[in-house]
């Protein structure tokens, strides 16, 4: 432990520690203080039932594959391995068909998508063909440049471009862009679900349009897929590989406050709680938070330090509408989905043994409504609005459980001031300890319409809150899991707040990682915070640093015999 | 293929602490973990935003332990606290005993049952303080050496002799021969060597009936949580250029001829290394990854004594708890440091019941006995501490949480059913016992509750069968120079390039921070490192002394 560092980053998530082995390759002398016991708090995995069951309590389809972080930080190196099947993300209907995704092979998505609806099928192959060589650069631009004029507009000649995409895309939700392109309910409300869970909200126009396009191509630019052992160790690739670039990180260690001095980020002070009581540790070049926008500048910063614009924008900005709960299930044998005889019959009867990422339940689009619905009155759905993402992990990797032991997830929208539920009045936040088992029947309850023997193989099940998210991590207020959702006054060059040029901030030497809107294992923010700083200290050229988004997950492809394809 | 200088099976502090050592002389050192999170046992859980510290969270010779200095682990993020008094016994008539770091204060308490015991304890503490400051300690640190010349050795000085009376004594003994005249007094010393599952009528190892005593009064937290011990090791490990691989299990150790010179994985990769130094049980290290074949050639009969190892005949029940309140207990207008003690014990208040209690557990059946312990009460660290500085109760309902262990010796394989069914109910009776207490209690809310029986110890920890949470019985065949025998218990082993540094080789568990030092003495010796660490004084002063060797 030193008096003085070049950069000291708050928070050790996965976005603090990427920014900080960015940094600390590029050969400066970094720290990481974390609150608590374990970096990557929302990318965890942890033993709370049965010894040697794995439960991925939070981040769960680790996209991380797609990230040019992945090879420049070398995370296989520091122990990383990436296990996924050859299918990708499906969701099931009560009819007992579904819409299944590829992985990485757009021909069969689309051949699997024609069972469903055949002109819909072959508007995904136009598509798919105009997009195989913008790809990557529509991902990198759009993830991993710092919003700017420039890549915005490129990203608008890409979708514009795109045939049977309306010049007025813009101006457009998800909803009317759907509308548009497709025929099938089933493959617009999976569209939906997919980009809920990304963080990219259909009702919104522009994002909305914007993250149609975007996650339609989200097979070849990977979603699902988990980390050999679990989620953790995708924060446990990042602390060796900065432990092995002489980065240093010191867990149990709250940040209270960021030391400003004439509009100056200078250091940091750690709460009298901490491992080093009220400790005062310099930064010579930079602070970088790793934290949401009210713990960064409300509460570390201070109000005292901020122009009244920043302290306005900062005490409207929104953390709700993105908040999940875990139900998290062990059960005595693999999850019985349905469909699966759909599968076997007319796809692949391979699936259902590496069936892994899953939505259900939302099957009309009007279902969507009712969640804003819910959201605005603080009323828990009922049934249970499954949108988030869910997982069977131990269906591809056997390793998360002990041998006849398996594990699913589900991932369900609520609001978290939780009023009401049905008749029934709620205090808010509290109630969610009161009510925790009994709303996770109700989801068991919906998931069983789809996979019945959720309710006959469950040997143990454990539900992870709103209010648990928000306990367990300070910065993610009100129990969000993205750390905002991306409204269009918070989206893009308006995230977290307009006029705040993230990653950049209105405090010099200050930088942000809370700059992404999207999930947060692609490791944008850290990404793009360490790619601010070390341009404005002139280290940006690094020869290792040029690595494009997707480009890791092509190469994983060929390296494990996977066919990565878009045009046919 | 990379060459090492040592390979470390386990990536428990053991592991973590010898090859911390070796690294930092130079040595090129891998570490290879099963589990994805290095530390062993000494770990720490979340749920809900409060810690748990799942298996081990007393310890007992952070300020005495020389690699606390020697590796700066308090620069590694590694600080502690000893909070007072360290224990309270409670009892049924709502009295307490309140024991203190402090002999004055522990008299004092001690007085408002006997003023004699009061005398006598001053006495005995101050006994038992010269003792092990001078002689356990300072031989925990060193290697051991021959019964016969531990005699010689000890037999030269008053204080040498008084240990090997005592060590020839049983728990239980040596507490009745004190003479103190109150039941609760008794029940308590002789609680604080039966909490570890030590039998209190077992005889030969008594010498860790003063060093128990006086290092529990002093018993450390961990700020931030136990792993915070584990990893500041793992990181002045890192920082030496010492290397682990997780994740990883080892399968064998390859032999060339009598040698070992490698490990080979579960998932079949190969590391080669000048030596291997093995911190998991005598079974996996010896029959397991090397096989009864090659043991027996180099030994003829050594498969065998390994397969004599004698697991603990008592294993390790924790509930874990948070709840949205402290307790009140009713032995707080007795005395109202109670509220302040780390530990709590309940369902102690003779010898008898000490003898019994261990007794039935040892029999299999569940015994209404316990001890509580409260971190976040400490430790703000341990539970949301950021929420409630800067956001409404209202709004983040955390100010009130407080997480709890509640915890005994318990059978691996009790009488009325497998722990599986068991486990709730048991941890239930154990809470209605706790509410006896602290009725208050009775109208917290669980926000999480966790049981950690016998069962799941042995389950996440290869190296602990039947739950054993010391890796290997504490009896006088398995310590000393026998632990785990008398071919083994100075690191070296019968084959060549083979070494043993965990729990179940000398001194033995419950984080002592010294088996690891000691082997790494001796395996930088073997591969001529030069050591850059040297004795610390008070050791040194033993050595002098003719106290240790």
């Amino acid at each position: 432990m030193k008096e003085a560092y070049d950069v000291i980053v708050v928070g050790g998530g996965i976005n603090g520690l990427a920014a900080a082995g960015y940094m600390a390759k590029c050969g400066l002398d970094v720290a990481v203080f974390e609150a608590r016991n374990e970096v990557g708090t929302n990318c965890d995995t942890e033993e709370v039932g049965p010894p040697g069951v794995r439960f991925n309590l939070h981040a769960s389809g680790i996209c991380t594959l797609s990230s040019p972080a992945y090879e420049e930080l070398e995370l296989e190196r520091f122990g990383i391995e990436m296990v996924g099947g050859d299918w990708g993300q499906f969701k099931p209907f009560r009819d007992g068909t579904a819409v299944v995704f590829h992985g990485s092979d757009m021909k069969k998505t689309c051949e699997s998508l024609a069972l469903i609806n055949k002109k819909d099928a072959e508007t995904f192959r136009v598509l798919a063909n105009y997009m195989e060589d913008k790809i990557s650069e529509f991902w990198h631009e759009m993830l991993y440049v710092n919003p700017n004029p420039k890549s915005f507009f490129r990203l608008g000649e890409i979708i514009s471009g795109m045939p049977g995409v309306p010049p007025n895309w813009a101006d457009m939700t998800a909803y009317h862009l759907a509308d548009i392109l497709f025929e099938s309910d089933k493959i617009k409300t999976f569209l939906y679900d997919a980009m809920i869970q990304f963080g990219m909200l259909p009702w919104l126009k522009s994002v909305g349009s914007m993250g149609l396009v975007l996650f339609m191509f989200y097979g070849p630019a990977p979603n699902g897929f988990t980390c050999r052992g679990g989620s953790h160790l995708l924060p446990h690739s990042l602390y060796r590989s900065l432990l092995h670039y002489g980065g240093e990180v010191y867990q149990a260690c709250p940040v209270v406050k960021i030391i400003v001095e004439n509009g100056e980020a200078k250091g940091i002070v750690l709460g009298e709680e901490s491992v080093y009581s009220d400790r005062k540790i310099m930064a010579k070049k930079a602070v970088i938070s790793n934290l949401t926008p009210v713990p960064t500048f409300k509460w570390l910063v201070g109000e005292e330090n901020l122009p009244p614009e920043v302290n306005m924008a900062v005490s409207m900005y929104d953390y709700e509408a993105e908040v999940l709960i875990t139900n998290y299930w062990v059960l005595n044998e693999p999850l019985k989905f349905n469909m699966y005889e759909w599968t076997t019959k007319n796809l692949d009867p391979a699936f259902e043994k590496e069936a892994y990422d899953f939505n259900f339940g939302m099957e009309d689009p009007g279902d969507y409504t009712r969640l804003l619905h819910c959201l605005a009155r603080g009323e828990l759905p009922d049934p249970p609005i499954v949108t988030g993402g869910c997982f069977c992990f131990t269906n591809i990797d056997p390793t998360q459980a002990p041998p006849g032991m398996h594990t699913v997830m589900t991932w369900t929208e609520a609001p978290y001031n939780i009023r009401r539920w049905g008749d029934r009045k709620l205090n808010g936040p509290e109630s969610w300890d009161d009510i925790r088992e009994e709303y996770g029947d109700r989801i068991e309850d919906l998931l069983a319409e789809y996979a019945p023997n959720i309710k006959t193989a469950s040997v143990y099940r454990y539900i992870h809150t709103p209010l648990d998210i928000a306990r367990r991590n300070a910065s993610m207020i009100s129990g969000t899991w993205s750390g905002g959702p991306a409204w269009v006054h918070q989206f893009y060059h308006n995230r977290p707040f307009p006029g705040c040029g993230a990653p950049r901030s209105p405090i010099k030497n200050l930088y942000i990682t809370e700059c992404s809107f999207v999930r947060s294992t692609l490791l944008t923010g850290g990404y793009n915070a360490a790619s601010a700083l070390a341009e404005d200290l002139g280290i940006r050229n690094q020869p290792w640093w040029n690595v494009r988004a997707v480009e890791p997950y092509q190469r994983w492809c060929e390296r494990h015999g996977r066919t990565w394809r878009m045009k046919f | 293929m990379e060459q090492y200088d040592a390979i470390i099976i386990g990536g428990g502090h053991n592991g973590l602490l010898t090859g911390a050592y070796l690294a930092k002389a130079g040595a090129k050192v891998l570490v290879i973990e099963r589990r994805w999170e290095t530390g062993g046992a000494v770990m720490t859980d979340e749920q809900s935003g409060c810690r748990f510290n799942t298996h081990a969270c007393y310890m007992m010779m952070m300020d005495k332990a020389p690699v606390y200095e020697d590796l700066e682990l308090d620069q590694y993020g590694c600080t502690f606290i000893s909070p007072q008094p360290a224990l309270a016994f409670l009892t049924k008539d709502d009295k307490a005993l309140c024991l203190y770091n402090d002999p004055a204060k522990t008299a004092e308490s001690i007085a408002r049952f006997s003023a004699s015991d009061a005398e006598k304890f001053k006495e005995i503490y101050r006994e038992f303080t010269t003792l092990v400051d001078e002689c356990i300690v300072p031989q925990t640190y060193r290697s051991t050496i021959a019964p016969l010349e531990m005699v010689y050795l000890l037999n030269e000085q008053e204080i040498g002799k008084n240990l090997m009376e005592l060590s020839e004594k049983t728990p239980a003994e040596i507490i009745n021969d004190c003479g103190f005249e109150s039941e609760l007094v008794k029940a308590a010393l002789l609680y604080l060597t039966t909490m570890w599952g030590i039998n209190p009528n077992v005889s030969g190892v008594g010498y860790l009936v003063p060093l128990y005593i006086v290092r529990m009064l002093n018993a450390a937290l961990i700020r931030g949580g136990s792993h915070r011990l584990p990893s500041s090791l793992y990181k002045s490990f890192i920082a030496n250029n010492g290397m682990v691989e997780d994740t990883l299990e080892v399968n064998k150790i390859i032999m060339e001829g009598d040698k070992a010179v490698g490990v080979t994985t579960t998932n079949g990769m190969e590391f080669r290394a000048k030596c291997i130094i093995s911190t998991v049980d005598p079974p996996q290290t010896f029959n397991r990854f090397v096989g009864e074949e090659t043991l027996n050639k180099v030994v003829p009969g050594f498969a065998d004594t390994i397969k004599g190892w004698e697991w603990e005949d008592v294993s390790h029940y924790v509930l874990h708890m948070i709840l949205d309140k402290l307790p009140e207990f009713k032995a707080s207008v007795f005395d109202a440091d109670v509220t302040n003690a780390f530990i709590q014990v309940m369902g102690v208040e003779t010898m008898q019941d000490v003898l019994d209690k261990f007794k039935a557990a040892s029999n299999g059946e569940l015994p209404m006995w316990a001890h509580l312990t409260n971190f976040t009460k400490f430790d703000l660290s341990q539970k949301p501490s950021i929420l409630p500085r800067f956001m409404p109760e209202s709004q983040a309902p955390c100010r009130t949480m407080q997480t709890y262990r509640i915890e005994n010796i318990a059978p691996f394989t009790p009488k009325a059913g497998d722990w599986d069914a068991l486990k709730d109910q048991y941890g239930g009776q154990l809470r209605e016992m706790l509410e006896g207490y602290a009725p208050n209690l009775s109208q917290a809310k669980t926000i999480r509750s966790y049981p950690y029986p016998p069962s799941y110890i042995a389950q996440k920890f290869l190296n602990m069968e039947k739950g054993s949470i010391k890796h290997g019985e504490y009896i006088s065949t398995q310590m000393g120079y026998f632990r785990p025998n008398d071919l083994c218990s100075r690191y070296k082993t019968p084959i060549s390039g083979l070494y043993i540094a965990g729990a179940s080789v000398y001194p033995g568990g419950m984080v002592l921070l010294a088996n690891g030092y000691c082997a790494a003495k001796v395996v930088a010796e073997d591969l001529g490192i030069t050591q850059w660490w040297s004795v610390p004084a008070s050791i040194q002063g033993a050595i002098e002394k003719g106290l240790a060797v």
